[in-house]
């Protein structure tokens, strides 16, 4: 972990991101002067309470809505949606497409770019890295909630992008399939070697996927605290989480949002 | 296949959800019990030699009678045939008007004022100026009954794509769908909308249809229902009102059937 990194160790460099946004007329300040980089094959963590902005960062960083300030990716600056970058939602109901099958949602972000066999290969890949080969044919609303997040993410990774952007993935999931999904994403991961920007409320996912993480607060939000996590490549639910190293971070964490939380209810 | 055998199998949860889809199958011909009941009433306490109100089966006389003379079904086919062309013509319209007006965001309240208006034109008020513009034809009869149904299927697929979730044109956008595809990704999740529209239009359509015929005395059911009137055979306007009837249950059976059929890889309804 040098201090010195060279171009294109970075994939995002972001500096001074502003970003505002009109809801019924109104125009507010959701995002104000956030500088941080994204690093090559890293896996971010963004932790904030619910309604901070984690969301409009992710959209911001997809080239999906305008901002102020300045957002270079690989070295460019980002005005427009972002090529190599997928987004995977909360919300997998309305992001899958329910008269598509299991395999005809996968295929949605390269059909038709590239050629068929290679498609189809790139497909079957995908839906067996999620382990989904006996689902192939399935529609959406014949799976549970963890298997169409799972086919939300097969869907990303058919793509091969350079970033994957989660938001809250697996927010709507229970806890079981959470932590199931939380060791398969560290898995596919190890696979996929792409970037990884990971947004969720719950400090313990945050710290179990990261490698670094971040803390968004306030209002409107701004980072307050940083911290690398040094877990190791294999985690484990069970030990991983009673390791000394992990609790200690989470003890950080907590304390930190705390922090941040006293601070601006004092200025409200 | 045990899929298939479990569709077909009535009182399974599939098929449950299928009939709050539109798809009624069978059911309304049970429904249609009150009204076979009255029409027997009729026949067995009717009077034999009322005009105003002949017994049933003098309308089945008068039925065999038009159907010898050869004007039956080509009155039915000529109907049909303008029905089935003008409901299709409307669907491509309205489909890519609403998807069009759906898309912009300034399209959504500025344009309603001039959609209300156009869509509120009682379709009889319109005949006669398109006859003068087109003259008495089968042609002004398509432009008459798509200009009359075009409007719940294009304001139902706006209304559709209006409420796309936000979700889905995020990741539209974020897998940069354009062109077809796009649009392709659009009409599919708008299509329950689409074709509430047709299944609301349908009906219009038929109804628009006999008004045209009606007014204009072209070939069809309605001018055979005119021209019967015109002669008071009251048999004949009895017999050819229930013929009416009839094809109004055919068309939004089939329409529900096809809406059904599209639908069912789009699984439950979810709202």
């Amino acid at each position: 972990m040098s201090e010195v990194r060279n171009q294109d160790e970075v994939i995002y460099q972001v500096h001074d991101l502003s970003v505002n946004l009109r809801r019924r007329g109104q125009e507010r300040v959701i995002l104000k002067s956030l500088s941080f980089d994204v690093r090559k094959e890293e896996c971010l963590s963004i932790v904030g309470p619910s309604g901070t902005g984690k969301t409009t960062l992710l959209r911001a960083l997809a080239g999906l809505i305008p901002y102020a300030g300045s957002v270079r990716y690989l070295g460019e600056t980002l005005d427009g949606p972002a090529s190599d970058v997928v987004l995977v939602f909360q919300d997998y109901v309305n992001a899958l497409l329910r008269w598509r099958t299991v395999q005809k949602n996968v295929a949605l972000g390269i059909e038709g770019r590239i050629p068929r066999d290679q498609c189809q290969e790139r497909i079957d890949e995908a839906i067996e890295t999620v382990g989904l080969q006996n689902y192939r044919d399935s529609y959406p609303w014949e799976l549970s909630g963890g298997m169409q997040q799972r086919v939300q993410i097969a869907r990303a990774l058919a793509m091969k992008p350079k970033v994957l952007l989660f938001d809250e993935p697996f927010g709507s999931l229970d806890a079981m399939t959470r932590e199931g999904l939380q060791d398969e994403l560290l898995r596919v991961r190890s696979v996929f070697q792409a970037t990884c920007v990971f947004i969720t409320h719950d400090i313990d996912e945050a710290v179990y996927l990261g490698d670094r993480l971040m803390l968004l607060s306030g209002s409107p939000a701004s980072l307050s605290f940083e911290v690398d996590i040094h877990l190791g490549e294999t985690r484990n639910q069970i030990s991983t989480k009673e390791s000394g190293e992990f609790l200690s971070l989470r003890h950080q964490v907590h304390e930190q949002m705390r922090k941040a939380h006293g601070a601006s209810q004092s200025t409200n | 296949m045990t899929q298939q055998t479990s569709n077909t199998q009535a009182g399974s949860t599939r098929n449950s959800y299928r009939k709050s889809h539109g798809g009624k199958g069978v059911a309304p011909l049970f429904g249609l019990l009150p009204l076979a009941v009255l029409l027997l009433i009729w026949q067995i306490f009717g009077n034999p030699h009322s005009v105003f109100f002949p017994q049933p089966n003098r309308w089945l006389t008068a039925i065999n009678s038009l159907q010898q003379q050869g004007t039956l079904w080509t009155s039915i086919l000529a109907t049909a045939s303008t029905f089935v062309q003008s409901i299709i013509v409307a669907t491509l319209i309205g489909t890519t008007l609403g998807l069009a007006l759906g898309s912009i965001n300034w399209g959504g309240k500025a344009l309603d004022p001039l959609l209300d208006f156009l869509r509120n034109l009682p379709a009889a008020a319109l005949v006669p100026a398109a006859a003068i513009v087109l003259g008495t034809n089968t042609k002004m009869a398509l432009v008459i009954v798509v200009f009359s149904s075009v409007w719940p299927i294009l304001l139902s697929t706006r209304s559709a794509i209006m409420n796309l979730s936000p979700v889905l044109s995020s990741s539209i956008t974020n897998l940069r769908l354009s062109g077809p595809r796009r649009t392709s990704v659009m009409i599919g999740s708008a299509l329950p909308g689409i074709l509430l529209g047709v299944r609301v239009a349908a009906p219009l359509a038929l109804i628009v249809t006999l008004l045209a015929e009606f007014i204009t005395n072209l070939s069809g059911v309605g001018a055979l229902i005119l021209s019967a009137q015109q002669n008071f055979n009251s048999a004949e306007v009895y017999a050819l009102l229930l013929l009416a009837g009839v094809l109004a249950l055919v068309v939004n059976s089939i329409v529900s059937a096809i809406e059904a059929s599209v639908l069912r890889r789009h699984g439950p309804v979810t709202t």
